[in-house]
């Protein structure tokens, strides 16, 4: 297990090279210029363009702007944001912390959605609640999550009161975007627990099991769900990386300054060093909680090995 | 001696009442405005001091009329006169008036009354009133001496009340209060209120007003100016400003390694050529030798050459006075850790999301009325509507797609100002092709109906531009001509120019900024058979595509720094500054010798010359609209002032409790 993970660490490291390589392309074939940017109204004046982009380091050829990256990379040092006017690392760690908070809120909703009504529809198949159910997830995975969110906002914070229309000033602002977001996820997950569940419903152990004389609840907890579990485990790690990095809109709707719209931002402004900081923070995130998920399945299925 | 609990308690609250420190205390003596007019007599008095009007009161049919905006600023009130609709309006304290040339109808917080005698334009170009219906609107006491023929006016102002904070949003973080970094209007409004500049401008317009420097004084021939410094002014952190600061902070915006000389914040004073500050730029001198310190309180500037808009620019936002001190002990952090002198601090700052700024209690012109003032970050139009309905903000300016329901919603607590703007399309100069003869780009000019998009996708906050400089800005020229909108002559130039047949155009947009004046555009060029090819990008894109030339025409605008025609000449088309490479060196030397002349009266002959040539003559550009501005405000916020530069001073601000 420890060869295993080390080799999977090992491998993030060229993972992590190859993403530096494609963004740093990727971000060059794009037009736009950081220096047009911050001079804005005053982007017409062609000499002080030239000043600018000078002192960006923007007019040196781009191998060479690539290589200085990878150089301090190498040192840790991510360099500074150039529309910021702060480091890179400080920015991202600045920001992480409420995009944790706000994933792991969401996540939890989803999976206490998600779950229960999984089981349930499967195991009452083709009933009125697994019809509701399933009507529940379609609007989950089809309603777009700003208009979800802007619902929210009316009927809880406009109608209600209860909690502020956005922004963030204690974690009860978390509430309202950690429920869009977690009923948005908690759609997929509803769909993944239930069509695994009602597979492994069908196998051959499970008749045994029950042929033993064991009462289907018995049935369900001991032996249905935990190998039910492996596909949804998969997903919830997906949708864990996506929510660490990918709720943009969320943050934007209620004004959170999470990573996500500072990423976005990023790239709306041409950041070039916040930018490549960003995805590469992304990358390493994305390699842990994969990682991640590959040990866990390790320990809902004694039978999966890495040696 | 002794003091028992109930003694000390009440020493206490008198300390506490004589410091101010006690909050909700009202102040000021003069809260009574008396105003006294007498009919077809230019001599008037307010609060006892005599003031020469330019217009009498008059008499017709029985009712007293009485000028509009004299009353209005006498009284304090924000008046603002609407070309479009022929509409003037006073917006005192919770009262919102608004009244219509000509008609006997007025609107009085939203709600409609009936007048004896409509308002009316004179031939002096100034609006008269009922006197008595105005003073009933906004509950002053009138009274008509019939033997004298005098009226008095007497109205109890509400006591500025100290203390709240009020709410305001943002749509982006500054991200560094440092003032040389960028030249946004975000960070324009952000240092405005944390830092003093030499000089400043007045609450509601741009007439000069002493700030740090009580006194300044020309020499002979106009080349050093010399300020007499306030010796009481204090950075927040309790040291001293002297004029080491001053000279300090001007050699930081020439320093070749400083932030300045890179964001376009020196390009202001770059023009002024102050003795040295070149050498100082090329790393040649370590000092600016023409800023010269003379005694802690004193300090003088020296330049090559006499320059006309030089103490405007000083009052520039970005020009705050920093401390020395301070800048050298954070040195790249310094635009974390800002230090001024202003009405307001920096206490609270949490990136991305909200800025406290807290009230300086020892500034030098007396503490805010506002405990403070709180910047929330907020980047969605839909959110900030939402979070203003919802009692989050105090303070919303109404997105064009709301701005009819929230006007009206709100009618009772809206205000509007102008703004030095100037919209234009701009044609690309530098490609050959049909724009290249005039008879093309004014058949675009002529095919654009301005009032309809300012109707009904401005909702008529445009004031129709007749050229390059907006109602208000030294310079204006209300003779000129204007433009309309006639379809057959666009039609009949199209075919002079042997383009009957039409041809396309590429036109660059940026993704959701004024998608549907881009629209209108389209359209209103199909029916002179040009395809207008829009180009939606992302703001990276698009300023790339501006600056580089690949667009055939833009819809642009240009929002002033100071309010003199040179900012509306040279950063626009002076050879260098224009992208769209519509420039020739002839109008080059006149912008040249213009801002050479120190007597504004000079020089605006020659801007309004060269204003004729640009639009009349080379129709280099199709002169759009002037922007207003509109905010609606929660019912208790008092004095939120509207300046033309876009730049919100929240000094005067205080919440009515």
């Amino acid at each position: 297990m420890r060869n295993y993970i080390l080799r999977r660490l090992l491998l993030l490291i060229f993972v992590l090279f190859g993403v530096t390589l494609i963004t740093f392309i990727l971000m060059h074939v794009v037009p736009g210029d950081p220096a047009l940017i911050i001079l804005d109204k005053l982007s017409s004046n062609t000499e002080l363009l030239l000043k600018l982009r000078h002192k960006l380091g923007l007019d040196k050829p781009l191998i060479v702007q690539y290589w200085e990256f990878l150089k301090n990379l190498v040192r840790f040092n991510l360099g500074d944001s150039i529309t910021l006017h702060a480091s890179v690392r400080e920015l991202i760690f600045e920001r992480f912390p409420l995009t944790l908070k706000l994933a792991l809120f969401s996540l939890t909703i989803a999976l206490l959605i998600g779950i229960p009504s999984g089981v349930i529809s499967a195991v009452k198949q083709y009933s009125t609640i697994d019809t509701f159910f399933t009507i529940f997830a379609l609007f989950g995975v089809s309603i777009p999550v700003f208009w979800l969110e802007l619902l929210l906002q009316i009927l809880f914070a406009l109608k209600l009161g209860f909690f502020n229309v956005s922004g963030y000033m204690s974690v009860k602002d978390l509430f309202l975007p950690s429920l869009a977001l977690g009923l948005i996820y908690s759609a997929s997950i509803t769909r993944f627990t239930r069509s695994s569940i009602l597979e492994v419903l069908h196998m051959d152990y499970v008749r045994t099991a029950r042929a033993k004389g064991l009462s289907e609840k018995t049935v369900i907890t001991r032996h249905v769900f935990r190998n039910a579990l492996i596909p949804v485990v998969t997903l919830v790690g997906m949708q864990f990386g996506g929510l660490l990095t990918g709720a943009a809109i969320t943050e934007t709707v209620f004004d959170l300054p999470g990573l996500g719209k500072l990423l976005l931002d990023a790239q709306l402004n041409r950041d070039y060093p916040l930018i490549q900081g960003g995805i590469i923070f992304v990358a390493i995130i994305f390699g842990l909680s994969n990682l991640s998920v590959d040990i866990l399945y390790a320990f809902l299925d004694p039978r999966i090995r890495y040696d | 001696m002794s003091f028992n609990a109930k003694e000390l308690v009440s020493l206490l609250l008198v300390i506490g009442l004589l410091t101010g420190i006690c909050g909700f205390i009202p102040v000021r003596a003069d809260q009574e405005a008396i105003i006294q007019l007498t009919v077809g007599s230019t001599k008037a008095y307010v609060n006892f001091k005599e003031v020469t009007l330019d217009q009498p009161p008059i008499i017709e049919n029985g009712r007293t009329l009485v000028p509009f905006r004299f009353i209005g600023e006498a009284l304090g009130a924000f008046v603002d006169w609407n070309p479009l609709d022929n509409t003037v309006s006073y917006v005192l304290e919770d009262k919102n008036i608004v009244l219509k040339i000509g008609s006997t109808t007025a609107i009085v917080n939203g709600k409609e009354y009936k007048l004896d005698v409509p308002p009316k334009i004179l031939p002096s170009g100034r609006t008269v009133v009922p006197v008595r219906f105005i003073g009933e609107a906004i509950g002053a006491k009138v009274e008509w001496n019939s033997k004298t023929k005098m009226v008095t006016i007497t109205y109890t102002k509400e006591a500025v009340q100290f203390g709240g904070w009020l709410r305001d949003r943002v749509a982006a973080d500054p991200g560094t209060f440092d003032p040389h970094v960028d030249t946004s209007l975000l960070l324009f409004s952000a240092c405005k209120n944390i830092y003093s500049n030499l000089v400043t401008t007045a609450a509601k317009d741009y007439t000069l007003m002493p700030d740090v420097a009580k006194s300044w004084t020309w020499s002979n021939d106009n080349k050093t100016v010399t300020f007499k410094l306030r010796d009481d002014v204090f950075f927040t952190d309790g040291t001293k400003l002297t004029a080491n600061d001053v000279k300090f902070t001007f050699e930081r915006v020439f320093d070749p390694n400083g932030p300045a000389i890179t964001s376009g914040v020196a390009d202001y004073l770059l023009p002024a050529k102050i003795v040295g500050a070149k050498d100082k730029v090329d790393g040649k001198a370590k000092e600016v030798s023409g800023i010269k310190v003379i005694d802690d309180y004193t300090i003088s500037f020296t330049l090559e050459e006499p320059y006309g808009p030089f103490i405007q620019i000083l009052a520039i936002p970005c020009f705050g006075i920093l401390s020395e001190k301070q800048v050298k002990k954070y040195g790249e952090d310094y635009g974390t850790h800002p230090l001024g002198s202003g009405p307001f601090y920096i206490k609270e700052w949490k990136r991305g999301s909200y800025i406290k700024f807290a009230a300086n209690t020892r500034y030098f012109k007396g503490r805010p009325p506002l405990d403070g003032f709180i910047w929330y970050v907020v980047e969605d139009d839909n959110t900030a509507v939402l979070k203003f309905e919802n009692n989050e903000l105090d303070v919303l300016a109404p997105p064009n797609s709301m701005y009819k329901d929230l006007t009206k919603k709100y009618a009772a607590n809206v205000i509007k100002a102008s703004t030095l703007s100037y919209y234009r399309i701009t044609f690309n100069m530098t490609k050959p092709g049909p724009l290249q003869d005039k008879r093309v780009r004014l058949a675009i000019g002529y095919a654009i109906d301005r009032q309809a998009i300012n109707d009904k996708i401005l909702q008529g906050q445009g004031i129709l531009a007749k050229g390059i400089f907006p109602p208000g800005l030294p310079g204006y020229n209300p003779n000129l001509p204007g433009f309309e909108y006639n379809l057959e002559k666009a039609k009949q130039l199209m075919k002079e120019a042997g383009y009957e047949n039409g041809f396309t155009l590429k036109m660059v947009m940026r993704a959701g900024r004024m998608e549907d004046e881009h629209l209108a555009f389209q359209e209103a060029l199909r029916k002179i058979n040009i395809n207008v090819e829009l180009v939606k990008v992302d703001r990276a894109t698009y300023w790339q595509m501006l600056s580089s030339g690949k667009t055939d025409i833009a819809y642009r605008n240009w929002w002033a720094d100071f309010a003199d025609p040179e900012n509306f000449m040279t950063p626009l088309f002076h050879t260098g500054n224009n992208s769209m490479g519509a420039c020739k060196p002839e109008y080059d030397a006149l912008m040249d010798k213009a801002a050479r002349m120190v007597d504004l009266k000079q020089r605006i002959p020659i801007y309004q010359d060269l204003e004729k040539k640009i639009i009349y003559e080379d129709f280099w550009e199709f002169p759009l609209w002037h922007m207003t501005q509109t905010v609606i405000l929660s019912p208790y916020v008092r004095n939120y002032y509207l300046h033309p530069s876009g730049i919100t001073n929240y000094y005067y601000v205080y919440l009515k409790h």
